[in-house]
């Protein structure tokens, strides 16, 4: 499970912005490695660890650009050269936003699974459906 | 009772900056020991993730507030990288334990009085 974990990680950390990442990545990783292997209940560990690494990204990415920005005019930096092409910052929200629905159905799947009871669905008739309705089609 | 007056351009930290320079008071630390030493310092119930570790040691060192430590103060054999609160930082922790204080002191103050219901 360690370096599943460990990749996952790696892939938010790719959602942060590259001067933080080179900055703080490895140690990052090395504390989450560190979090992991010492906490009893992995699972959830893993859990709080990857939506507080989301959670970095996110602020990183919509919050702290802002101050960055504030703190180069007080400075009397060039703006531009710190600007990252605008397609790119959409691609990264767009991805930021796809893991988070991920992370959340993962969630939300673990949780049906461990809770079967208050899962609205009915897992086995939602199934044989579609199966009836390719077989009747013939 | 009247608040004591708190430095103007000091805000208000964030619970994690808080006790990221807590942790920096005493010692010098790595990431890791930031973590550890906070969780002691709340035994066990208040416990940063890296993410927001790191994010608030970003904010806390382009505040000028904390800064790397320099390699000579420890070990040549330890190469992670120590993190050191600047005398910055101090009288900005300073204030901020100063505030929560006049806020604990207000507080203690206010839920003492017992106030008639029709006065």
């Amino acid at each position: 499970m360690r370096p599943l974990a460990r990749n996952a990680y790696r892939a938010i950390l790719l959602l942060h912005p590259r001067d933080f990442r080179e900055e703080f990545g490895e140690e990052m990783l090395w504390v989450f490695t560190e979090e992991l292997g010492r906490r009893p209940s992995r699972a959830l560990t893993l859990f709080r660890l990857l939506l507080d690494g989301l959670g970095s990204a996110l602020v990183q990415q919509m919050l702290r650009p802002r101050e960055r920005k504030q703190q180069a005019v007080v400075a009397g930096a060039y703006l531009d050269l710190d600007s990252p092409v605008p397609l790119v910052r959409f691609a990264q929200a767009g991805f930021l936003t796809v893991s988070c629905v991920s992370l959340l159905f993962s969630i939300s799947l673990f949780v049906s699974m461990v809770a079967p009871k208050i899962t609205p669905l009915n897992a086995s008739r939602w199934l044989y459906t579609p199966i009836k309705f390719v077989s009747s089609a013939k | 009772m009247a608040m004591k007056k708190i430095p103007k351009n000091t805000q208000p930290l964030s619970t994690a900056a808080q006790y990221i320079l807590l942790a920096l008071a005493s010692e010098d630390l790595h990431g890791y020991g930031i973590i550890q030493e906070i969780a002691r310092q709340t035994e066990d119930s208040y416990r940063i993730g890296p993410g927001t570790l790191y994010d608030n040691l970003k904010k806390l060192m382009d505040a000028g507030l904390v800064i790397d430590a320099p390699r000579s103060s420890r070990s040549k054999d330890d190469d992670r990288r120590f993190y050191r609160l600047t005398p910055a930082g101090r009288v900005v922790l300073t204030a901020e334990v100063e505030r929560l204080h006049s806020i604990v002191l207000e507080a203690q103050s206010r839920l003492r009085e017992r106030r008639p219901r029709n006065a």
